[in-house]
C-alpha cells in the first residue's frame, strides 16, 4: 500500500466510524438535546452533575414549570408526588450555588419557568466556583460521543436490566430528577448519628463564602427579573443539633434573609412550630438528610406554599 | 493553543499546513517560511499576546548578536559580545523566573519584608532562552551560517517545538528549511507525522491525564496518605510526567514531520534505564545534550581530574534542577540526580556488576523518589509523601484512598504496561503502510477523538518550566 492510499483509507474509515458513532448517539439522544420530544421521560443513570446539566438544555425547560435547586439535602425530594405542578428536582449532590447557576441559566433562557424553589443550607454557600469540570458547555458536544456518554450507556444497561441491583439499583434518579440516594446508602441509625454530633458538641459550620452569597443574591435577582416566583426554604436541621448551634444558625438565616424581598417566599422549616418534626429522629436518615417522613414534611410545606402563591395550570383557584 | 485542543487540530494545523505547502507549490518559498513564522507567533500569542514582545525582542537581540559574532574577527571583542549576549539572555530568564524566589530568600535571610513582584512567567522562556544561548555559543565558535531574520525566527519559534521543546540545535533545523525536497507535501511524512501525533495525543489525554487524577489527589492530601497511598501517588506522578511530556514530544515530532521537518527525539524508554547515567541518556535527551555541551564541557567536563569531574557533574545537575523551577525542592531534585551520577561513577570504578533487573529496579526507584521533590510544592508535602511510602511515623495501614476514580484504574494499568512496551521511536521505525498499521492508526485517531471530546483540555506539565 502506498502512502496516499493509506491516508485515504485512514481518513475514510476513521471519519465513517466517527460518523456512525455520532449518528447513533444523536438518535439515541439520552439527554434530550437534539430531538424535540415533549413526551420522553429521561432519567439520570450516573454522573448527576453532567447529566442534570445536559438535561437543563431542553428536557427540563420543555417539560417542567418549576424546579428545585440545592445540594443533597433537597436532592431526595420526590417532586413527582406533587401532582398539581410539574417540578423538576435540579438539586445536585455536593453542589454549590455557582454550579447550580449553570442549570438555572439554561432553564430560564430556554423555558417558561414559573417558579424556582431554593433549598437554603450553609452547604449551598460555603464555597463558590465549579468543583469539577463536569459542568461545562463542552459537555453538550460530549453527548455526541465521549467517555462520559459510554459510561452512561453502561450504567443504563446495568440499572435498567437490574444486573447489580444491590450496588446499582434501577430508578435511582427518576424522570423528575428525584435522587433516591437512600437506595444506595448503607442503613444508618439517625438517632446515633444525631446524638453523636450533640455529644461531640459538633457545631455544623454556618460559614458563608461572600462570593457565593453574592452569586445567590444575583441568582435570586435574575429570577425576579424574569418574573419567576422565588420560594426558598431553610432545610430542616435536627432540633438536637440546632439547639447547640442556635446562635450561629440564626445569624446564617438573617444573612440569607437579606437576599430576599417581600416578593419572595421564604419558609423557615426550623421554626419552633415544627419542633415536633425536626426533633423526631425518624425525619432523618443520618445527621441531616431526610427520610421518607422528612421528605413528606418538606414536600407538604412546599406544596402548601405553592398552592397559596402559584396558580396550578390544571386547577383554577376556585377548585383548590 | 494546546496540541490536544479542537482549535489546534481542526483549525490551526490544517490551515497552516495548507498555506505552507500552497505557497511552496507556487514557488513562494520565502513567503512560505514567513507564513510558518507568523503562524508560530500566532500559536505562541494564543495564550497571552502580552508575551509576544518578549519573544520577539529576545529573537531580534540574539539574531543581531549572532550576526555580530559572525562578523567580528577580533577574538577578544568576540568574547565580550558573547558574554554580553549570554548575560542578556540569563538576565531575562532570571528576571521573569527567579525574581520572586530571590526576594523570598533575601527576606528569609535578612528577616526583611521586600514585597514580591508576582511576575508572570512568559510561556516557554526557559526553552527559547536555552536554544538561543546555544546559538550564540556556536556563533562564537564560528559554527553558524548567515541566516536572514525569518529563517532565524523560524528556527526559534517553529511552533511544534516552541513551547516545551525538544530543545533543538540550529544545525539540525536550519538546513531542513533550505532543503528543496522538504518544500513539497509528502504523503509519507504526513501519514507518519499523523501516526506519531495521535500516539502522543493518546499518551497525554488517555494515560497521563488518568495518572494525574491519582497523583493530584495524593499530592493534594499528603498528610493523610497511607503507605500504599504514598506509593500509588508517587508512581502515578512518575507515570503522569513521562506520558505527559513524552506525549507532548511525540505530538511535536508528529506535527513537525507533517511539514517535512524532523526534530530530534527526546525520550527513549527512560524507565528502562539501568543506571542514572543511562536514565539521562533516555530522559529529556535534548536538555541533557544542552547541559552537557553548554555547561558540563565548558566547566571542564572530565578533563581535570576525578574531583573536578564529580563537582562539574554536581554543578551541572543543580543548574538543571533550578532550570526546571524556582524553588529549593527543584534544587534538591537536581542535587539528588547529581549525587546519583557521582555514586554511579564511583561504583563503575569498582568494576562490580549488578544484575540488570536489580539495576533497573534501583534506578527506577531512585528516580521515583527524586520525582517526589520535583512534584511537591513544599518540603512538608515531599516529606509527607516519602514518610508514607516508607512507613515512617505511620501506623501500618494498607488502606487506599487515592484511587478516587475506579473507572480510571484500567487506563492507568494500560499505562503501566505501555511503559515496558516499545516506545514511539521504535514504533515509528517499524511503521509501514500495511493493514496492521492501518488498523492501529484508525484506532488511535478514533480513540483520540473520543477522548478529546470527553475532557476539558489540560495543560502539559512542562509548560510550567
Amino acid at each position: 500500500m502506498e502512502a496516499k492510499k493509506f491516508l485515504l483509507k485512514v481518513s475514510i474509515i476513521s471519519l465513517s466510524t466517527i460518523a456512525v458513532f455520532v449518528t447513533f448517539n444523536y438518535f439515541l439522544d439520552i439527554y434530550g438535546l437534539f430531538r424535540p420530544d415533549d413526551q420522553r421521560e429521561l432519567k439520570v443513570y450516573t454522573n448527576e452533575r453532567t447529566s442534570k446539566y445536559l438535561l437543563s438544555y431542553h428536557y427540563i425547560p420543555d417539560n417542567f414549570e418549576g424546579i428545585i435547586i440545592g445540594p443533597s439535602l433537597s436532592a431526595n425530594l420526590n417532586t413527582k408526588t406533587i401532582k398539581e405542578y410539574k417540578i423538576y428536582n435540579a438539586s445536585i449532590m455536593g453542589a454549590n450555588i455557582s454550579e447550580l447557576r449553570y442549570l438555572v441559566d439554561n432553564i430560564v433562557e430556554r423555558g417558561n419557568l414559573r417558579f424556582v424553589i431554593i433549598c437554603l443550607d450553609p452547604y449551598l454557600t460555603k464555597d463558590h466556583g465549579k468543583k469539577s469540570a463536569r459542568i461545562d458547555p463542552k459537555e453538550y458536544y460530549g453527548a455526541l460521543g465521549s467517555t462520559n456518554l459510554i459510561k452512561t450507556y453502561l450504567f443504563k444497561l446495568i440499572r435498567e436490566n437490574e444486573l447489580l441491583p444491590d450496588k446499582f439499583p434501577n430508578n435511582i434518579i427518576n424522570d423528575y430528577g428525584y435522587n433516591n440516594f437512600n437506595l444506595e446508602l448503607k442503613e444508618d441509625n439517625p438517632r446515633e448519628k444525631i446524638l453523636e454530633k450533640v455529644r461531640q458538641k459538633s457545631t455544623e459550620t454556618t460559614y458563608v463564602d461572600p462570593a457565593a452569597e453574592d452569586e445567590l443574591g444575583a441568582t435570586i435577582a435574575y429570577l425576579r427579573q424574569n418574573n419567576i416566583q422565588v420560594i426558598a426554604y431553610f432545610s430542616p436541621v435536627p432540633h438536637q443539633i440546632l439547639a447547640i448551634n442556635t446562635e450561629n444558625y440564626r445569624a446564617y438565616q438573617n444573612r440569607m434573609l437579606r437576599l430576599f424581598t417581600e416578593q419572595d417566599i421564604v419558609l423557615d422549616l426550623n421554626d419552633l412550630r415544627f419542633k415536633a418534626i425536626t426533633s423526631d429522629f425518624n425525619t432523618y436518615i443520618d445527621h441531616g438528610h431526610l427520610s421518607e417522613e422528612g421528605q413528606k414534611f418538606v414536600l407538604g410545606e412546599l406544596k402548601q406554599a405553592l398552592l397559596e402563591n402559584v396558580q396550578p395550570r390544571n386547577l383554577k383557584y376556585s377548585e383548590r | 493553543m494546546l496540541f490536544n485542543s479542537p482549535e489546534f487540530l481542526f483549525c490551526f494545523l490544517p490551515i497552516v499546513l495548507i498555506g505552507y505547502f500552497s505557497l511552496n507549490h507556487f514557488n513562494q518559498i520565502d513567503l512560505a517560511k514567513g507564513w510558518l513564522f507568523l503562524a508560530s507567533l500566532f500559536f505562541y500569542s494564543w495564550w497571552n499576546p502580552m508575551y509576544l514582545p518578549i519573544i520577539l525582542g529576545s529573537m531580534l537581540f540574539n539574531f543581531f548578536v549572532g550576526k555580530a559574532l559572525n562578523k567580528q574577527k577580533d577574538s577578544n571583542s568576540k568574547r565580550w559580545i558573547l558574554i554580553a549576549g549570554i548575560t542578556f539572555n540569563l538576565s531575562l530568564l532570571i528576571f521573569f523566573k527567579y525574581t520572586d524566589f530571590l526576594i523570598e530568600n533575601i527576606n528569609s535571610l535578612t528577616a526583611g519584608h521586600i514585597s514580591l513582584l508576582h511576575i508572570t512567567l512568559p510561556l516557554a522562556i526557559s526553552f527559547f532562552t536555552f536554544q538561543q544561548i546555544a546559538y550564540l555559543v556556536d556563533s562564537y565558535q564560528g559554527l553558524t551560517g548567515t541566516y536572514n531574520f525569518f529563517n532565524y525566527g523560524l528556527f526559534v519559534a517553529f511552533f511544534p517545538q516552541l513551547i516545551a521543546g525538544p530543545i533543538v540545535h540550529h544545525s539540525e533545523m536550519m538546513p531542513q528549511f533550505y532543503t528543496e525536497e522538504n518544500k513539497n507535501f509528502s504523503y509519507e511524512n504526513f501519514v507518519k507525522g499523523l501516526y506519531v501525533f495521535f500516539m502522543g495525543l493518546g499518551k497525554k489525554i488517555i494515560i497521563a491525564d488518568t495518572f494525574a487524577i491519582f497523583a493530584n489527589h495524593g499530592y493534594g492530601n499528603t498528610a493523610s496518605l497511607t503507605m500504599l497511598d504514598g506509593w500509588i501517588t508517587s508512581l502515578s506522578y512518575a507515570g503522569q510526567l513521562y506520558f505527559d511530556f513524552s506525549g507532548y514530544t511525540d505530538m511535536a515530532i508528529g506535527a513537525a514531520l507533517m511539514f517535512n521537518i524532523k526534530i530530534p527525539i527526546n525520550f527513549n524508554s527512560p524507565y528502562k534505564a539501568l543506571s542514572i547515567q543511562d536514565f539521562w541518556r533516555r530522559w529529556h535527551i535534548t536538555l541533557s545534550r544542552f547541559l552537557r555541551d553548554y555547561i558540563y564541557i565548558p566547566l571542564g567536563g572530565n578533563r581535570n581530574g576525578e574531583f573536578k569531574t564529580l563537582s562539574n557533574l554536581m554543578i551541572t545537575f543543580i543548574i538543571g534542577g533550578i532550570w526546571h523551577g524556582a524553588g529549593w525542592t527543584f534544587v534538591f531534585w537536581g542535587f539528588l540526580h547529581g549525587a546519583g551520577l557521582i555514586i554511579h561513577r564511583l561504583w563503575q570504578k569498582t568494576g562490580l556488576k549488578m544484575p540488570n533487573i536489580i539495576a533497573l529496579i534501583l534506578t527506577f526507584n531512585f528516580v521515583n523518589v527524586a520525582w517526589v521533590f520535583f512534584r511537591a510544592t513544599t518540603w512538608t508535602d515531599a516529606i509527607n509523601v516519602l514518610s508514607a511510602m516508607f512507613g515512617i511515623g505511620k501506623v501500618w495501614d494498607l488502606q487506599v484512598t487515592v484511587l478516587i476514580d475506579i473507572y480510571a484504574i484500567p487506563m492507568a494499568l494500560c499505562g503501566i504496561v505501555l511503559l515496558f512496551y516499545k516506545n514511539t521511536n521504535q514504533l515509528l521505525q517499524e511503521f509501514s503502510f500495511n493493514t496492521k498499521h492501518l488498523a492501529s492508526a484508525i484506532s488511535l485517531i478514533t480513540l483520540g477523538m473520543l477522548f478529546i471530546n470527553s475532557t476539558t483540555a489540560n495543560d502539559f506539565l512542562y509548560f510550567d518550566f
